[in-house]
């Protein structure tokens, strides 16, 4: 009756309506509600790894494949990290694990969309919870966040549904398979094509549609923050790729190069605006701009390998970020955000958590025997498989900018002296200990994510 | 004569019956001019000047109005077609109703339809 | 197989232990276990070489395979180790001087309050320098070069508590890391052309290929860089004297007898590449004689009994390179022996006096320490005369080999710079041995405290001592041992030890004579100090390494700084460029009042004008 491919997203699905359920008949202060949504999320995370689709459209609508399925795994990944984030119902509302699983099950659908109509949907399912979440904290910073958030998101969407509108007008199919027979490109489905890239790189933060990023981080809960730096950006990336490897993959010569010069702006203005930075949720913001960048090359090098690095890097550069957030949780106790000068002293009074933020901070400069390493390694190889020899470059260069930024904070935690205490829960060590040990081992041996990745992104009609 | 002729005699029709209502109304009801009749009348807000701000409770009732007004809607195209989808449709819509349910019971519970 | 990954894993085990156990163990024993088990692996490493030499010459090849690493992407890379006659002296050393380094630090460091740590670091650093000398493909051998090169930041930071120490570190990660970045692209290039990263892969392959292509010459440019870094070749040799700010016996260690080489070792690795690529063999060779050249000059004028030896090192490395450049790879891995010995030497028996002298470096508070320390200066002697060539000695076989070959195969220049470089050595050499041992004491103070060092510590440098006496013998060892290793693929024709015409070793030792002569009368005789010659005029300038550091601020760091703000300025345009647009759309935004910053109209105009780039694009590319 139901095509098994969706059960995690039917999962997802129920798990809203269960959180929603609790959230009415608990009392105010249960958990009840957080852990339905873990469970389900959970539950959702795992079907889609023991699925075993094979490539095929269903309905016309949506493509059941292994890619759909490790952005299903991604993202349920960033929701269960949000959530033991969250676990505090002192803090945070009832209806916050049921808005972020309703956020998740918009990311699982971008990623399996096949059609700029259900590519929409999932987007905007996406987008309007995390518009409520950024400004459920109640105070000005937050409010700020979220009304940021939502006009500019507003004006994304706007690009995108009026690039879609170009793209039907001009090919009379709003369904990413019959581009694919595409060899000429009118003005028109060019344009289209742009304003499309436009929408969709908003939400990966591409520079120069990326200004929304430092604020909204820096003023969201971290918890949201944390489900908005992975799972937005993996829904995100997810879709453009599709969109570009799948649908418009024999026009690459109209979007490739312009992609290229916009992922090495990206990468550059990412890492260099992440340098000044004293908030530590803003500096993350701007390194997710740059790592964004780093997506991007992987997107417009349109290799096969780019395309499975692009894909593969979106889960180290994850896992740290979430490991990072996680960091800053245990540091901020009551007040939200933490400053560099917060971190002073860190390694001497709290030996973990200054081990899971310099694991964070070396996965994401790139170090060897973490996850960021053999992310950036196959991405400068698709680059190079691709013969862009200018987006390789901008990759390392950005990658040495990018040392200045990550190792500030570790000098700052080496430094002697009192800097703010932190306080742990067992949802944030038990983020901070996944998500440490899985950078370090996709570092040690990342030889069976690789391969799943690597089948799951192999969109044979590439070069 | 094509199909669209009925449209047009509709059209027609209506519009007359809408002219006619309204002139009989004129011509037949009682007239009491003056007091708060003179004022503009939007949905009971009080509106004494242009861009004045006024409470965003209206707003919540018009949202919550639109959600469930819109969502409904769609009911009606299974709705016409039921018989052809067979038990697995009802079911399937079954399913449906009952998010729409879920959403309004909790929108109920939340106190999304007090005025106060 | 087994072997080697119990060599590689014994100092991992002992800078876990360390690292997780260093606050409960008590003082003593975490030296003693950190030393028991570099000596466990030094056994194990003899054992591994006995069973090489068991085999055909020809076949003299350990390796295997801990497991498969990555295949996803495309041609598989596996953690494999492999030992060849080549990594096997490399091996040795490390073990064998690591260890004796290992008993020294026990007295040199056993008051240290860090002592365990320190012990742990030391061990991760044994650790990383195998795995780069075991690897079996240029990736693990990337990952044991950045681990070197982290171990040897935490080293030189050890005392993180002076400023100058963590200043020197970030130094020296800073200058590694833009070699690290050099050998990555490297690497990319070669595994993106051939498929493999496997040495006897990598190698078959480039049989094949025909010399001089650009492609080879630009990888072998980038790899070199790699090396250069790590060697401290000029222009990148500027970390080295500042490392000094480590503690003594990991100078001996890790800044003058294993780290340093690894670029020797790199180089002498890929020899088949450097075959494909003469103009950068030639680059090597000439840049290894300036550097010698330049570095002894620097030497001269040191105060600072460390810094000199360092500088030292980065001339007796030049020799190295410039063997390496001109093919004679067993004279220069032969160097690399002897240095190990006399350097380690010198830097210990150097921390001895320090040690002696509660902390202090500068030469000018030394002098007349034979008395109060003979054994320490016996050996000192021992080592300078072998750095100095004098016949009799290791450094003297190994050096000559080196000017022989230069001879030999017709490079007089790079034979003269390096002959004339060899006077420098003896003379620097015993301007030290001579402010520090001989004369009288500048420092009454200093010197009535002073002792000789406990046995723990004099014992290694003993034996280092007569190493430097009978290290000669290993020449002929080396030559017969590394010949198969060299002749396997083509490239390794001129590896071989060959002595030079006897004029040549005679002007090389007659100016190491007239160098030491020249020293005494100055240092012994006439009695200066060791600010006499480096306090005006070119002196300063030759204290401060001719300027290389205010060249480097002015060429590198000066540049990104005004890049940095650069980018600040540009942003703040940016933004301000925005608000003079946005003043003239205001009236439409006011409604958006709430917010108080009134930024989101810039950045929905951002967007604006970053759609019209992307839409213009893409339209005229229609």
């Amino acid at each position: 009756m139901i095509n098994p491919v969706l059960e995690p997203e039917l999962l997802m699905g129920l798990g809203v309506l269960a959180t929603l359920i609790l959230a009415m008949v608990v009392r105010e202060r249960s958990n009840a509600a957080y852990w339905s949504g873990l469970v389900f999320a959970v539950a959702a995370g795992v079907r889609s790894y023991t699925l075993h689709p094979t490539s095929h459209l269903v309905g016309g609508m949506m493509v059941a494949d292994g890619y759909g399925l490790v952005v299903n795994i991604m993202v349920t990944a960033a929701v269960v990290a949000g959530l033991l984030l969250a676990f505090d119902s002192e803090r945070y509302t009832v209806e916050f694990p049921a808005l972020l699983l309703l956020a998740g099950l918009g990311g699982m659908i971008m990623g399996l969309a096949a059609n700029f109509i259900l590519l929409f949907l999932g987007l905007e399912l996406l987008s309007l919870p995390l518009y409520i979440l950024a400004a459920s904290r109640r105070d000005a910073r937050s409010a700020e966040a979220g009304i940021k958030y939502l006009l500019t998101g507003a004006f994304s969407s706007g690009v995108l549904l009026f690039g879609m509108a170009l793209l039907y007008g001009s090919t009379g199919t709003v369904t990413f398979i019959n581009y694919t027979t595409l060899h000429l490109v009118p003005v028109l489905l060019g344009a289209g094509l742009a304003l499309v890239i436009v929408g969709l790189g908003y939400k990966l933060a591409m520079v120069p549609f990326h200004m929304w990023v430092p604020d909204v981080y820096e003023g969201s809960p971290t918890p949201v923050a944390t489900f908005m730096a992975f799972g937005t950006k993996v829904a995100a990336a997810a879709a453009l790729l599709r969109v570009l490897a799948f649908g418009f993959s024999l026009t690459s010569g109209v979007w490739g190069l312009a992609l290229g010069y916009f992922a090495v702006l990206t990468m550059l203005a990412g890492n260099l605006m992440a340098l000044p930075q004293r908030d530590l949720k803003r500096l993350l913001a701007w390194s997710g701009v740059g790592n964004a960048g780093y997506v991007l090359v992987g997107i417009a090098s349109h290799t096969v390998s780019g395309a499975q690095a692009a894909l593969f890097y979106l889960l180290p550069y994850g896992m740290a970020v979430v490991l990072a957030f996680a960091v800053i949780r245990v540091l901020e106790g009551q007040q939200e955000g933490a400053q560099m000068e917060d971190l002073t002293g860190l390694a001497h009074r709290e030996p973990w958590l200054a081990a899971g933020l310099t694991v964070a901070l070396l996965s994401l400069a790139g170090i060897p025997l973490t996850a960021g390493f053999f992310g950036k390694f196959y991405l400068i190889k698709g680059a190079l498989q691709g013969d862009q020899w200018g987006m390789a470059i901008g990759l390392v260069v950005a990658t040495l900018v990018s040392l200045g930024v990550y190792f500030r904070p570790i000098q700052y935690m080496f430094r002697p002296g009192e800097g703010r205490p932190a306080r742990w829960s067992v949802g944030a060590a038990v983020v901070v200990a996944g998500a440490g040990l899985a950078t370090l081992f996709i570092g040690v041996y990342p030889e069976p994510l690789l391969h799943f990745v690597a089948q799951a992104a192999t969109f044979t009609w590439l070069r | 004569m094509s199909g669209y002729g009925a449209i047009l005699i509709y059209v027609a029709v209506s519009a007359v019956l809408a002219a006619a209502i309204s002139m009989a109304s004129e011509i037949m009801g009682p007239h009491a001019p003056g007091g708060v009749k003179r004022e503009s009348y939007e949905s009971g807000i009080l509106v004494d000047r242009p861009l004045s701000h006024f409470s965003v409770r209206f707003y919540r009732v018009a949202m919550l109005f639109l959600i469930f007004d819109v969502s409904v809607m769609a009911i009606y195209p299974w709705a016409t077609s039921m018989r052809a989808f067979h038990a697995a449709g009802f079911v399937k819509a079954l399913f449906f109703m009952v998010v729409l349910a879920v959403g309004f019971a909790y929108v109920w519970r939340r106190g999304g339809f007090k005025w106060d | 197989m087994i072997t080697l990954t119990e060599i590689i894993g014994l100092p991992l085990l002992g800078a876990a232990t360390l690292m997780v156990f260093k606050t409960i163990l008590p003082r003593r024993t975490a030296g003693i276990w950190a030393t028991l088990l570099i000596g466990v692996a030094f056994a194990l490493s003899v054992a591994a070489t006995v069973h090489l030499a068991a085999l055909p010459a020809g076949h003299r090849v350990v390796t295997g395979s801990l497991f498969t690493w990555t295949t996803g992407f495309g041609p598989s890379i596996a953690w494999r180790f492999y030992l060849d006659p080549l990594a096997a002296v490399w091996i040795l050393i490390i073990t064998g001087v690591g260890f004796l380094i290992h008993v020294y630090s026990n007295g040199y460091m056993g008051d240290d309050p860090d002592v365990g740590r320190y012990f742990a670091e030391l061990n991760l650093f044994i650790f990383s320098m195998l795995l780069l000398v075991l690897a079996g493909n240029l990736l693990i051998l990337l990952i044991g070069w950045a681990l070197v090169g982290l171990s040897s930041y935490l080293l030189i930071g050890f005392w993180y508590e002076r400023a100058s120490a963590v200043r020197a570190a970030k130094k020296a990660l800073v200058v590694n890391t833009v070699g690290d970045v050099g050998i990555l692209i490297g690497i990319v290039l070669l595994y993106q052309h051939f498929g493999t990263l496997s040495y006897p892969g990598l190698f078959s392959a480039l049989q094949h290929a025909a010399p001089g292509s650009a492609f080879f010459t630009w990888v072998a440019i980038l790899l070199y860089i790699g090396a250069m870094a790590k060697s401290a070749q000029f222009p990148l040799h500027i970390w080295l004297a500042d490392a000094m700010e480590g503690p003594t016996p990991v100078s001996a260690l890790i800044h003058a007898a294993t780290m340093v080489t690894a670029g020797v070792y790199f180089m002498a690795r890929l020899y088949p590449l450097l075959h494909l690529a003469p103009g950068v063999a030639a680059a090597i060779a000439a840049i290894g004689a300036f550097t010698a050249l330049f570095a002894a000059t620097v030497a001269v004028f040191q105060r600072d009994i460390k810094r000199a030896l360092a500088y030292s090192t980065v001339s007796q490395l030049g020799y190295m390179f410039l063997a390496v450049g001109i093919g004679a790879y067993a004279a220069g891995v032969f160097h690399f022996v002897t240095h190990a010995f006399f350097k380690a030497l010198l830097f210990l028996a150097a921390g001895s006096v320090i040690h002696a002298l509660s902390g202090e470096q500068d030469m000018q508070k030394m002098g007349g320490l034979f008395r109060k320390m003979p054994v320490t200066a016996v050996s000192f002697l021992v080592a300078t005369l072998a750095i100095s060539g004098i016949p009799g000695f290791a450094g003297y076989f190994s050096k000559e080999a080196i000017l022989g070959q230069a001879l030999l195969e017709g490079h007089a220049l790079l034979w003269a710079v390096g002959a004339f470089t060899a006077g420098l050595t003896a003379f620097y050499m015993f301007r030290v041995f001579s402010l520090t041992f001989l004369g009288k004491p500048r420092d009454e103070k200093l010197h009535q405290h002073a002792h000789e060092a406990p046995l723990v510590m004099t014992i290694p440098v003993v034996i280092l001592g007569a190493l430097c006496i009978f290290g000669d013998v290993l020449g002929g060892w080396l030559n017969s041992w590394l010949g198969p290793t060299f002749d396997t693929y083509a490239g390794g024709a001129t590896y071989a030890i060959r002595s030079g015409p006897v004029w040549g070793t005679a002007v090389a030792v007659l100016l190491a004579l007239i160098g030491i002569g020249a020293a005494i009368v100055l240092y012994v005789r006439q009695g200066k100090g060791a600010y006499a010659g480096n306090e005006r005029g070119a002196g300063v300038l030759g204290l401060q390494a001719w300027g290389s550091d205010a060249v480097w601020r002015w060429a590198a760091v000066v540049p990104f700084q005004a890049l940095g703000d650069g980018v600040r300025r540009v942003n703040v345009g940016f933004v301000r460029a925005l608000d003079a647009v946005a003043g003239e759309v205001a009236a439409f935004s006011d409604d958006l009042r709430p917010i108080e910053t009134g930024q989101i109209r810039r950045y929905v105009l951002a967007m604006m004008m970053g759609m019209v780039v992307v839409l213009a694009y893409f339209l005229v590319r229609m």
